[in-house]
C-alpha cells in the first residue's frame, strides 16, 4: 500500500506526511480551480448550482486521489500527466452534472415560445473587429453574448454537453464518445444538430426579443 | 445573416466562459471540506503557502509519505476508513422532482404486430414441404432467429391436413411450437385465397392473452406466430381459422419431445432502472422458439408508467431485444404491473454466459409534466406546455379517409385522421429504434380509435384516427421521457437446469 500502509511510524513522520498530502490536495484544487469554476458555471449557468457542482467535483475526485494508485493524478510529474489529471477532473464534473443537475434542470427549464421556429429570422448581430471598441459596442457585444448564452441554455443537454466538451474543453470526438458512452458517429451528429439547433434558437430569440422570454427563470 | 459568421459567434461564446460572481473563495471552502477528514493541521491558506518549499512538484514515494493517518486525535485509521469517510461526505442527495407527478390514464401507442409481408415464389412454397429447408426460407425468418434455429434443429412438426368449405380450402402445413409460442404454416386456395384469415386457439379454460403476429403471405404459404402470455399452450388443442364467417377447425396434437424443451435462468436481484424503479424478474424461460421473461414492475414514487426495453445478451455482447409490446397480459396482471416479455431466441442458441439488461435507449417513462399537450378537435387547436423546445408537437392537418383491414376491406365509417409531428424526438436520440414514446387519451373516450407512429425526416409522426361519427372533443398526448442519459448495466443470469 506504500504511503497508506498501516504500520506505525514515528509521530513526526505522520505529521509530515499528512501535511504533504494536504498540501498536495491544496495544489491540486488550486491548479484546477479556475477551469472547474468555469466548467461548472458553463454547465449549470447558475452561480449556486455551479458552486455545488464545483465542490462535489473535488470531493468526488478526492475519493480517488487519496488512493495510492491515483498518485499520478494528485501530483502529476509532467505535462501529459497534468493534462490527464485535468481531463479526469472534467469527466467527473460532467458526469456529476449529467447524473444530478441535468435531471433537475430538465424540469426547471421554462422555454417559450413553442412555435418560434416557424418564424425563423437571422440574428442581426455582428462582432466588431475593432480591438478597442466604443462603450456602446462593448454593450452590444455583451448583449449578443447574453443572447447566445441563453440560446445555449435552451439547448437540450444531449447537444449542449457535446458542444461544451468539443469547444470549451477541446476534447476530441473519441474522448467525447468515451465520456458520454456514444458512438463517434452519434457525437458528430449531435455536434452538427446542436449547432443547427443553436442557430434556430437564436433566430427564435431574435424573433421574440420584442416580447422578453423566460429562460431558466430569468428574463432576457 | 451569414451562417458562417453566426457559427463563429456561437463558437466564440462556446469557447469562452466568465467566472461566476464571488467564486474566488470556492477553492478555499472546498479545501476545508476535503481536508477536514484528514485532521486539523493548519488551514488551506497555510498549506497553499507551503507549496513553494515543498516537494509537491514531484511524485511522492513510499519513503516520502508513510501512513499519514496513524496516531492522530480522532484519526481515521486506515486508508479504507479514510476513503469511506470521504465517500460518505461527498454523497449527493438525489432530488428528482417527481413529487408533483400524478397519474394519467394512457394507452400505449405502438406500431403493434410487425408485418413482414414477404412474398414467396411458388417453388419456395413447394419446397417448404420438404423440411428442413431453412436456408431457402431465410426471408421468411428475418427477425426470427429463434424460429430459424428451431427449424434448423428439426423442430418443425408437419401436419399437412386440409379442410375445404364451399370453394375455399385451407391446408395446415405444419407447426413449430414451444410452451408459449406456436408458429403456424398454412396455405389457402380457391375463393378468398388472397384474403386475411383470423387464427385462434380453442383451448378450454384458456384465459391468457394471445398475440398473433402475421409474418408472411406468399402465393401459397403463410406464416403466423401465435404467442400466449401467462399460460402454457397444451399439447392438444384446436386451431381455428375464420374467414368470411366460415370456421375451419383443425385438431392439433403436438409432439412434446419437439416442443417442451426449455432452459430456465434465474436472477436473484431486481434490475434497477436508475431512479425510476425496479424490474423484479420472476422467471426467465428460453424455449424452442422464444425466450420469455415474467417480471413485476416496481415504479418509483411519482413515476406513472415505464416502457421497458429489455434485452438478453450473450458473452460476446450480442443483444436480443424482447418485444416492445410486452404488456399483453390479462388486465388484472397489468394492474398489478406484471409484465411478460418475449424475444426470438431459441434454447439451441445459448452458449456461455448470459446477461439480462434494460436499454435506456429503448426505455421511457411517463410523467404528467409532459402530459400537457392536448388537441381540441372542434377548433383544431393544439395547446402545448411542453417544457423543452425540442419536444414541440406540430399539427399537420387532418384527413378524412376510409380505413381498411389487412385484407383490404374498407370499414363502413370514414375516419378522421389527425397527424402530429414531434420534431425533437429522434433528434434527442438519433439511434433510437423503439416505438413506445407516446400515449394518449381522449375525451370522451371513444369506442374506437386508431393510432400509429413512425419516423419521418422531420421527426416522429403520430397518426391518430377517430371515426367521423365519434364525439371526441379533445385528444391528450402524453409523451414518454426517454432515459437516454442513464447508464444501466446488464446483469449475469444463472442457468437453473
Amino acid at each position: 500500500m506504500g504511503w497508506l500502509k498501516t504500520d506505525t511510524p514515528s509521530q513526526r513522520g505522520v505529521s509530515e506526511s499528512n501535511e504533504v498530502l494536504k498540501a498536495s490536495l491544496t495544489v491540486f484544487v488550486k491548479t484546477h480551480d479556475v477551469m472547474i469554476r468555469k466548467l461548472s458555471y458553463k454547465l449549470t449557468a447558475e452561480v449556486e448550482a455551479s458552486k455545488d457542482l464545483y465542490q462535489q467535483t473535488f470531493l468526488k475526485a478526492m475519493e480517488r486521489l487519496i488512493l495510492p494508485e491515483h498518485l499520478a493524478l494528485l501530483s502529476p510529474s509532467g505535462i501529459s500527466e497534468e493534462k490527464a489529471a485535468a481531463n479526469w477532473l472534467y469527466t467527473i464534473c460532467l458526469n456529476l452534472y449529467r447524473d444530478q443537475y441535468a435531471k433537475e434542470k430538465r424540469w426547471l427549464n421554462v422555454v417559450e415560445p413553442q412555435y418560434a421556429e416557424d418564424s425563423a429570422q437571422a440574428l442581426k448581430i455582428e462582432f466588431a473587429a475593432d480591438p478597442d471598441p466604443e462603450p456602446l459596442e462593448v454593450l452590444m457585444r455583451e448583449e449578443e453574448r447574453a443572447v447566445i448564452e441563453s440560446a445555449l441554455c435552451q439547448l437540450s443537454d444531449h447537444y449542449r454537453i457535446p458542444l461544451i466538451m468539443y469547444y470549451f474543453l477541446e476534447c476530441d470526438l473519441k474522448k467525447i464518445s468515451e465520456v458520454l458512452e456514444l458512438e463517434i458517429s452519434t457525437v458528430k451528429s449531435r455536434l452538427f444538430r446542436g449547432r443547427e439547433k443553436l442557430r434556430k434558437n437564436l433566430a427564435a430569440q431574435e424573433f421574440s426579443t420584442a416580447n422578453p422570454i423566460k429562460v431558466s427563470g430569468r428574463e432576457v | 445573416m451569414d451562417e458562417r459568421l453566426l457559427d463563429k459567434k456561437i463558437e466564440k461564446v462556446l469557447r469562452e466562459q466568465s467566472l461566476p460572481d464571488h467564486s474566488d473563495s470556492w477553492a478555499e471552502e472546498t479545501l476545508q471540506l476535503m481536508i477536514e477528514p484528514l485532521g486539523s493541521i493548519g488551514t488551506a491558506a497555510d498549506l497553499g503557502g507551503q507549496q513553494a518549499g515543498s516537494d509537491l512538484g514531484r511524485r511522492q514515494t513510499g519513503s516520502d509519505l508513510q501512513d499519514p493517518f496513524d496516531g492522530q486525535a480522532g484519526s481515521i485509521g486506515t486508508a479504507a476508513d479514510l476513503h469511506n469517510t470521504v465517500v460518505n461526505r461527498s454523497k449527493i442527495t438525489k432530488t428528482i422532482m417527481r413529487g408533483t407527478l400524478t397519474v394519467a390514464a394512457s394507452l400505449i401507442i405502438g406500431i403493434g404486430g410487425l408485418m413482414i409481408g414477404a412474398k414467396f415464389n411458388p417453388s419456395l412454397a413447394e419446397n417448404m414441404m420438404k423440411w428442413p429447408l431453412v436456408g431457402q426460407w431465410v426471408e421468411y425468418l428475418v427477425g426470427k432467429p429463434g424460429l430459424k434455429s428451431a427449424i434448423e434443429h428439426d423442430r418443425y412438426q408437419p401436419i399437412n391436413a386440409a379442410i375445404k368449405i364451399d370453394n375455399t380450402e385451407i391446408t395446415l402445413n405444419g407447426v413449430v411450437a414451444d410452451q408459449q409460442t406456436l408458429a403456424v404454416y398454412y396455405s389457402i386456395t380457391g375463393d378468398h385465397a388472397e384474403e386475411f384469415v383470423e387464427l385462434s386457439l380453442e383451448i378450454p379454460d384458456f384465459k391468457a392473452a394471445i398475440g398473433i403476429e402475421f409474418s408472411g403471405m406468399g402465393e401459397e404459404v403463410r406464416l403466423s406466430e401465435i404467442r400466449a402470455y401467462g399460460h402454457e399452450i397444451p399439447t392438444q388443442f384446436t386451431l381455428a381459422f375464420t374467414m368470411d364467417n366460415k370456421v375451419f377447425r383443425f385438431p392439433v396434437s403436438l409432439d412434446a419431445s419437439l416442443s417442451r424443451e426449455s432452459v430456465q435462468y434465474e436472477l436473484n436481484q431486481p434490475l434497477v432502472i436508475a431512479d425510476y424503479g425496479m424490474l423484479d424478474i420472476e422467471e426467465i424461460n428460453v424455449g424452442v422458439i422464444n425466450a420469455s421473461v415474467k417480471a413485476r414492475l416496481l415504479p418509483a414514487e411519482g413515476v406513472k408508467d415505464l416502457n421497458i426495453g429489455l434485452y438478453l445478451m450473450d458473452q460476446n455482447g450480442d443483444k436480443i431485444y424482447f418485444d416492445s409490446m410486452g404488456r399483453l397480459n390479462s388486465e388484472a396482471e397489468v394492474e398489478a404491473q406484471t409484465m411478460e416479455f418475449k424475444a426470438s431466441i431459441s434454447r439451441f442458441e445459448l452458449d456461455g454466459k448470459m446477461f439480462i439488461g434494460i436499454d435506456p435507449q429503448r426505455t421511457a417513462w411517463q410523467s404528467n409534466v409532459l402530459s400537457t399537450v392536448y388537441f381540441d378537435v372542434s377548433s383544431e387547436t393544439i395547446h402545448s406546455e411542453l417544457p423543452n423546445q425540442s419536444e414541440i408537437i406540430v399539427y399537420k392537418g387532418r384527413e378524412v379517409s376510409a380505413l381498411s383491414d389487412m385484407s383490404g376491406k374498407e370499414s363502413e365509417k370514414p375516419w378522421i385522421t389527425y397527424e402530429f409531428l414531434r420534431p425533437g424526438m429522434f433528434d434527442e436520440n438519433p439511434d433510437y429504434g423503439g416505438h413506445e414514446y407516446g400515449a394518449l387519451r381522449m375525451e370522451p373516450d371513444p369506442s374506437e380509435s386508431s393510432m400509429g407512429m413512425w419516423q419521418t425526416e422531420e421527426g416522429a409522426a403520430f397518426n391518430i384516427g377517430v371515426p367521423e361519427t365519434s364525439e371526441v372533443d379533445r385528444i391528450y398526448l402524453s409523451l414518454f421521457v426517454p432515459m437516454v442519459d442513464e447508464v444501466l448495466k446488464p446483469v449475469e443470469i444463472k442457468k437453473l437446469n
